[in-house]
């Protein structure tokens, strides 16, 4: 038997094993929001479930930033001639980053590393908990009128009395059931939701891009910056290349804040829609995909932000290399 | 926007977010590192420019070796070569001295030889003028006078002596 035919008979039982679990595994109607769902109220703030991840990745990043680097910060020469374990991991993260955004802009990386990696630490993590069962299919049952109430009352209304609101577990075993299981009148709010599927974060990120960006263009060329985009001198043509210009450059924002939303949302909506039509197996693929993705995307929106602070600092150069859309 | 979820307070505290995560992540994480990896790239280079030193030390350890050697070997040479020129003026001084010191003792011995003749001859000579005037005065029967006949005796030693 040829590697080939093993490869199809693997892939063939494997499809009839998840299409007979599906008939056994009854599984509730894929239920997709685009909004960040709420969880609790602090002193009149929403806590969101993507702040709720956003933060927790953030203090696992800070966490193993301190633990990673305690040596090198304390001054161990040990530990700057032979870096071991979590130092040695970081540091080859940092310093392949690095290199990276030094052979995207050579003359500014150093100076604005701090912006971009910040960026790619942050998205690669929260793409990536997406990716971890439980992250969007655990949560509670809310009552509407609690989304939209002032009043920060959410035990009340969230309900763990019974009631009004179960807690649902809707482990991929259980096949989703919360749809069934959260009374009419109540919506699933999953505890946690990856940062970067919730546009306020993406969005966040693409207006601190813009700003570096729109910054250095200020710094490095002054007032003659917004020649770029108000070129009346070199006649019609120009002109329209600048108005053109000064579109695309707000553009960014859009095309930044979405991109990252867009991909990781569609991931975790592909991967939920897998689980709905085939609960086991087959939806595997699709988290090498959507690994793959997340890379992709935190990587994507760090060298953007890179290049285009590199072009912001040129002065009537070449536009040749404009984003390219993923 | 609102129904993307879009809301200013998330939006600023993802920002805000973002600025604490920047500072604590370049206070914890970025410094730290970049400047190990500074710290090592430079202490790589400073070994290998020491690397480099010692090896032209090396080299030119080297190099004074081979020349001292050289020079020595020189040397040994000159020292060698003058020795053997010394031996053989040497040797040719102690030919003469030896072949002077040869001659001298032929001299010697050849005039001691002449001498010892001569010293035996005139021996012989009295002996035989004693032994001539005996036999002549035996054969003439009486004693020749010695005195008067003195002039006959000197003559035939002359004669014999030139016989001689």
């Amino acid at each position: 038997m040829s590697t080939k035919q093993k490869v199809i008979i693997a892939v063939a039982i494997t499809a009839v094993i998840g299409i007979a679990l599906r008939i056994f595994l009854p599984v509730g109607t894929p239920l997709v929001s685009v909004r960040a769902e709420e969880l609790f109220h602090i002193g009149g703030y929403t806590i969101t479930n993507s702040l709720l991840l956003t933060w927790i990745v953030m203090a696992l990043l800070i966490v193993l930033a301190v633990v990673g680097t305690s040596k090198l910060r304390s001054g161990n020469a040990e530990a700057l001639k032979q870096p071991r374990g979590l130092q040695n991991a970081l540091e080859y993260a940092v310093e392949m980053f690095y290199n990276t955004m030094q052979g995207v802009s050579p003359k500014f990386a150093g100076r604005f590393f701090v912006i971009v990696a910040t960026i790619f630490f942050l998205v690669l993590p929260s793409n990536w908990f997406g990716l971890i069962p439980g992250v969007g299919s655990i949560g509670l049952c809310y009552s509407h009128s609690a989304e939209h109430a002032a009043a920060p009352n959410y035990v009340a209304t969230a309900g763990i009395s019974t009631d009004t609101a179960a807690p649902v577990l809707a482990a991929a075993a259980e096949g989703g059931k919360y749809t069934h299981n959260c009374p009419s009148g109540t919506a699933f709010h999953p505890f946690l939701r990856p940062g970067s599927a919730d546009l306020n974060m993406t969005l966040a990120l693409a207006l601190i891009s813009f700003a570096v960006t729109e910054f250095w263009g200020f710094r490095s060329l002054g007032f003659g910056y917004l020649g770029k985009f108000f070129n009346f001198r070199g006649g019609l043509i120009q002109a329209a290349v600048g108005i053109i210009e000064l579109i695309s450059e707000f553009a960014r924002i859009v095309s930044f804040a979405f991109r990252l939303f867009g991909n990781i949302f569609a991931g975790e909506v592909v991967l939920l829609v897998m689980a709905f039509l085939f609960p086991t197996l087959l939806s595997l693929p699709f988290y090498g995909l959507e690994l793959f993705v997340g890379l992709i995307q935190a990587f994507v929106f760090a060298m953007l932000t890179m290049a285009f602070i590199d072009m912001a600092a040129e002065s009537h150069g070449d536009h040749g290399h404009e984003e390219h859309a993923h | 926007m609102d129904k993307l979820g879009v809301d200013l307070p998330l939006l600023l505290s993802q920002i805000v977010n973002f600025s604490l995560l920047a500072i604590l992540l370049n206070m914890f994480l970025y410094k730290p590192i970049l400047n190990a990896l500074q710290a090592r790239s430079e202490r790589i280079r400073e070994s290998l420019d020491n690397a480099e030193k010692v090896k032209q030390q090396l080299a030119r350890v080297d190099a004074d070796y081979d020349a001292k050697l050289q020079e020595a070997r020189r040397e040994g040479q000159t020292i060698i070569s003058q020795a053997q020129e010394r031996a053989r003026a040497q040797e040719a001084e102690l030919l003469v001295v030896a072949r002077n010191n040869a001659a001298k003792i032929e001299e010697e011995a050849r005039n001691k030889a002449e001498q010892d003749r001569q010293q035996m001859l005139r021996g012989l000579q009295g002996q035989l003028a004693s032994l001539v005037t005996e036999t002549a005065s035996n054969v003439l029967g009486r004693e020749l006078q010695t005195k008067g006949h003195d002039e006959l005796i000197n003559k035939s030693i002359d004669q014999l002596g030139r016989l001689n």
